[in-house]
């Protein structure tokens, strides 16, 4: 059993004692319960003074539609000024909604060892409304303390304990279960005894290694590669020029052309390169224009020479059909040509 | 927690001795007499309870999948135990989370609870994910991390040997890509976490009061209680009583008693 609040009541009892005594207050007066501070949410018991409470209940294990009376046994534990008043259990919430509640007679019986001190005991008999109910809730006893100063604070509740209760199903005989026929599914086999191993993160080790192994095996790789294929880096650094990057990407195109328009597209890729690279004016120009051209700005003789002879390929390619180079062969000139200029300091 | 007090009921239930093939063989002929049974009640909830503690039984004796938990939850649901049955639902969901039975069992025993009318209190959060986007466990999520991170350093790689801009945006996409994929790990670990430190309780009386304090004598926090089957998260415990928050956010205690908590089961 617990009392709400039983440390300030000891102090305000002494308080209250003491202004009784200093406002000279008549037994009359002392025994007026006001109106104002009683518990709003819980039955009053209209008693006043000091008190205990016990309760019990029997039977604690019982069917959903079978009763149980419960008992609440309140005694004096200083003077009385008013003795209490049968409690209306379905003013209490966790009462009503557990149960179905009717009330018994109610009993006064002289307290024993004590003289002229009685104790009052209300019975009730509770019926459990289902089969969830497992407890006979806390009983809430609000009395007055007319010691406590100022008298609206004077109100108090004595809390009794829970009581365990097992009520088991009352259900009507013959009645169906009715639920979804999904709840009548059942897996059986070896897999209803597998242990499930629940996924964790690797260890930070384990972690750490496959954050750094990528870009150390992709280094080694590159390393290696700059090894064994030395030709192969130097031409793709030579591929790093602009230009030379996008007539690369063009002669790739022009191969799918047929061989007189493919001839036609592919000198024009190369004369283009060699304007943005060389600055070769002319747009449409002559294997001796485009030798003289590279001849003039410095290119040794034998890319002079490349470039004479792959203009002429072309030139053959475009206007003398059924003797000339295929397109596969005139893209690969123009791409050894462009790597070549490409190669130049 | 839960567990131990409900020890009493179910030890002794099961014959000791009995192989786990046994155990789970005589889980199954009584969960069948229920069925046979079902047209009534009062007769066939008994067997379903027996089903149940030999499916409990088979869960102390160490097995754990979302099979054996869906007929743990069913059983105890076909047995009148919801609060249990949504809790066996929950343990099998986090063991397989995008499992389509255990989540419409879970659905449908929710859908026997009873909440609060015209409010949003005490339910469950509804899950917003599309029932047709495939769930991806943090096992797959990290081998694919793992795949993309090294795909990615496989481009760039490449892309420094070729210069080839397609192969610098694809190393850069993948690198990004298992970036992200990470995050979402990191953050399905954390929610694990969470689960682990404040683990489900599942509300096993009807009208239970969420209290200021510890204690019957401190006055409700919130005047609507809550009943069986309503689900929540351990706070704090202390003594015989529950510091639980609802999926509102609704702070308050119960006592031990009037809950099922998911401890120790990993």
């Amino acid at each position: 059993m617990r009392c709400a609040g039983c440390w300030p009541l000891a102090v305000l009892l002494l308080a209250g004692a003491a202004a009784g005594r200093s406002t000279g207050s008549t037994p009359s007066e002392m025994e007026e319960i006001p109106l104002v501070g009683r518990p709003a949410d819980l039955p009053f018991s209209e008693a006043s003074g000091w008190f205990t409470v016990s309760r019990s209940a029997e039977p604690t294990t019982l069917r959903a539609d079978t009763p149980l009376t419960f008992t609440v046994t309140v005694r004096p534990a200083g003077k009385v000024v008013r003795p209490p008043q049968r409690i209306d259990l379905r003013q209490v919430r966790t009462f009503d909604r557990a149960f179905y509640i009717e009330e018994l007679p109610q009993r006064e019986a002289p307290l024993e060892g004590k003289a002229g001190a009685r104790s009052w005991t209300f019975s009730y008999r509770l019926k459990p409304r289902r089969d969830g109910v497992t407890e006979v809730p806390s009983f809430p006893f609000a009395f007055f303390n007319p010691d406590v100063r100022p008298a609206s604070k004077g109100f108090q509740v004595l809390y009794t304990d829970p009581i365990p209760l097992r009520v088991t199903s009352a259900e009507t005989k013959g009645a169906p279960i009715r639920v979804h026929p999904s709840f009548y599914e059942l897996a059986s086999g070896p897999r209803v005894l597998a242990q499930y191993t629940p996924w964790g993160l690797p260890k930070p080790g384990t972690v750490a290694l496959l954050v750094l192994a990528p870009p150390l095996l992709g280094g080694a790789w590159y390393l290696l590669w700059r090894r064994l294929w030395p030709d192969a880096m130097r031409q793709a650094q030579r591929q790093r020029s602009r230009a030379a990057r996008l007539a690369l990407q063009a002669l790739r195109g022009a191969v799918r052309l047929p061989v007189p328009a493919c001839a036609d597209r592919i000198a024009a890729v190369v004369t283009g390169y060699f304007h943005q690279r060389l600055g070769l004016r002319a747009a449409e120009p002559t294997p001796a224009e485009a030798a003289a051209h590279l001849a003039g700005g410095g290119c040794p003789p034998e890319l002079v020479g490349q470039a004479e002879g792959f203009f002429k390929e072309c030139d053959a390619a475009r206007f003398l059909p059924g003797g000339a180079a295929s397109g596969a062969a005139l893209a690969e000139s123009a791409r050894h040509l462009i790597l070549a200029v490409e190669a130049l300091p | 927690v839960s567990a131990l007090w409900l020890a009493p009921l179910l030890v002794g239930a099961v014959p000791p001795g009995l192989s786990s093939d046994e155990v789970a063989r005589r889980a199954e002929e009584e969960f069948d007499r229920g069925v046979q049974l079902q047209r009534d009640a009062a007769r066939a909830r008994p067997h379903f309870r027996a089903a149940a503690e030999h499916f409990e039984e088979l869960r102390r004796r160490g097995a754990r999948n979302p099979l054996l938990y869906r007929n743990l939850g069913n059983a105890y649901l076909l047995a009148g135990e919801l609060p249990q049955a949504i809790l066996a639902y929950r343990r099998g969901l986090r063991l397989a989370p995008r499992d389509a039975a255990l989540r419409e069992n879970l659905t449908r025993a929710r859908a026997l609870v009873a909440y609060p009318q015209e409010s949003n209190f005490a339910r469950p959060v509804p899950d917003i994910r599309p029932p047709w986007l495939p769930g991806i466990g943090p096992r797959w999520l990290f081998a694919a991390a793992v795949a993309l991170y090294g795909l990615a350093w496989v481009q760039l790689t490449r892309w420094l040997m070729v210069r080839r801009r397609r192969l610098l945006v694809l190393g850069l996409a993948g690198l990004v890509s298992a970036g992200l994929l990470t995050a979402v790990l990191v953050v399905l670990q954390r929610s694990e976490k969470v689960e682990t430190h404040h683990p489900l309780v599942v509300i096993a009386d009807d009208d239970v009061l969420l209290r200021k304090g510890n204690g019957a004598a401190f006055p409700p926090s919130h005047a609507t209680p809550v009943n069986r089957g309503v689900e929540a998260r351990l706070l704090f415990a202390r003594g015989d009583w529950l510091q639980i928050e609802l999926s509102g956010g609704e702070v308050g205690w119960i006592p031990r008693r009037a809950a099922l908590v998911d401890e120790g089961e990993r």
